[in-house]
């Protein structure tokens, strides 16, 4: 593999980044809308959510890219891969994060909401002053690791022919049928390098943290 | 909505089916028999156990879809020669047998350490203190994340289909470009698939209360 071909596989990095960061900011703010509801007693608001986050959790992403590239067409929606891509990673992203912030939420001593309330601290300011710093941290490390699985995901996106690092690779091999295995080993690597980033920042991260609140803890097993 | 599309390829949708359930069931298998030994070594300490963390790293930070394309066109430049659907089975499980390997690894550290040392106490065999003493304790913790992981497998075995195995999904793209009607039949596969992981949740729950039976009782 020559040097050019080197470079014209970075620049797809662009398009994976973008996908990615996209889709991780878009699900971010969906999930956390969607948390309350998903915690409420009120089954109305409940049911709709879990319902949702067992269908995005359930179905395979490339068959929810499919879904979103041949259904949004069907609907008279015209949007090109990217855009589709990008829909159908958010409804995957977004299930997947309602249920890490439920579970750091849920993991917050019950006893804390009795307290607020006796101590006459209103819904609103609880949740956001004292139980949401909680459960952030609580739901940090799965929420980072989720990104990293969000970043891998974008490479489905190449079945509808978007060319991101994936898809700058598959049409690289059609003029350059010898060199699959550069080809994709480069794409490997560039993934392997992004995401491998995050992992060593999280572990940095935990480090600080784990520091910063000084509470003496056993040698930490990996992150699920 | 026109349904005739499904009916007329119900047999094809029902094989399609099929080869997904022996994708997932083979890839189960063939991640986890190598995941219990490598997950026993990974919770030791020393050469072994980091060897194996950088295998289980390295394939966390590679999506499955490259990892797929590069054995199905890395096995032939090597010599080896493979259908899609073998290609597909090995490319997949060497990706799950690193999850397994760590889910097994977590099952194992959550067991108090007394334990360990106990059984070596009590001079039980490596061997003997697996099978019927760690193991057994170690299910608890690991059950909800080997099926959660299996639930994975199941989602992933869709990736086939980039290297032409028609399972559930390659069936569905096929028949969308040959019907033209793809609603309906994105609505069937997505309830089939949905019908398939609601099976192991159902495996999970049972599992889960046998192993919870198996741990009060042998304690």
């Amino acid at each position: 593999m020559t040097f050019p071909i080197f470079l014209t596989m970075l620049s797809s990095v662009w398009t994976t980044l973008s996908l990615a960061v996209l889709t991780i900011g878009i699900s971010t703010v969906l999930a956390l809308l969607l948390v309350p509801f998903a915690m409420t007693s009120q089954a109305w608001a409940r049911i709709p959510v879990s319902v949702f986050t067992w269908i995005g959790r359930s179905l395979p992403t490339l068959s929810l890219i499919f879904a979103a590239y041949y259904g949004l067409s069907a609907a008279g929606i015209r949007v090109d891969a990217f855009i589709s891509a990008l829909v159908a990673l958010v409804f995957f992203a977004t299930a997947y994060m309602v249920e890490i912030f439920r579970a750091g939420f849920v993991s917050i001593p019950f006893g804390q909401h009795d307290a607020l309330r006796a101590l006459g601290v209103g819904k609103f300011i609880a949740f956001r002053k004292v139980l949401t710093p909680q459960a952030v941290l609580i739901a940090a490390p799965a929420y980072v690791n989720f990104t990293t699985a969000v970043i891998a995901e974008t490479s489905l996106a190449s079945a509808i022919g978007l060319v991101e690092v994936t898809g700058m690779a598959k049409r690289l091999v059609q003029p350059f049928p010898d060199a699959a295995i550069p080809l994709y080993g480069t794409a490997a690597a560039i993934y392997f390098v992004i995401i491998s980033s995050i992992f060593l920042a999280q572990i940095l991260l935990e480090r600080r943290v784990r520091a910063l609140s000084a509470i003496p803890t056993r040698k930490r097993g990996r992150a699920a | 909505m026109n349904w005739e599309p499904v009916l007329l390829s119900l047999p094809q949708l029902l094989a399609a089916t099929g080869l997904t359930c022996l994708l997932t069931v083979s890839i189960v298998v063939l991640s986890t028999i190598p995941a219990i030994p490598l997950g026993i070594l990974r919770s030791g300490s020393g050469v072994a156990s980091r060897v194996i963390g950088g295998f289980s790293w390295t394939m966390r930070a590679i999506p499955a879809l490259v990892l797929v394309y590069v054995v199905f066109y890395g096995l032939p430049s090597v010599g080896i020669l493979f259908a899609a659907l073998a290609t597909a089975i090995v490319g997949l499980s060497i990706q799950a047998t690193a999850y397994n390997l760590e889910i097994f690894n977590g099952g194992i550290r959550s067991i108090d350490h007394r334990q360990r040392d106990s059984v070596r106490a009590l001079g039980i065999s490596p061997g003997r203190a697996w099978v019927h003493v760690l193991i057994p304790q170690a299910l608890p913790a690991a059950i909800p994340p080997y099926i959660g992981n299996a639930l994975v497998i199941l989602k992933g075995t869709s990736l086939a289909s980039v290297i032409t195995v028609q399972e559930l999904t390659g069936t569905t793209n096929i028949l969308i470009n040959r019907f033209n009607q793809p609603i309906p039949l994105l609505i069937t596969s997505a309830v089939i698939y949905l019908l398939l992981a609601t099976v192991l949740t159902v495996i999970q729950a049972f599992w889960e209360k046998k192993a919870s039976f198996v741990r009060s009782g042998s304690l």
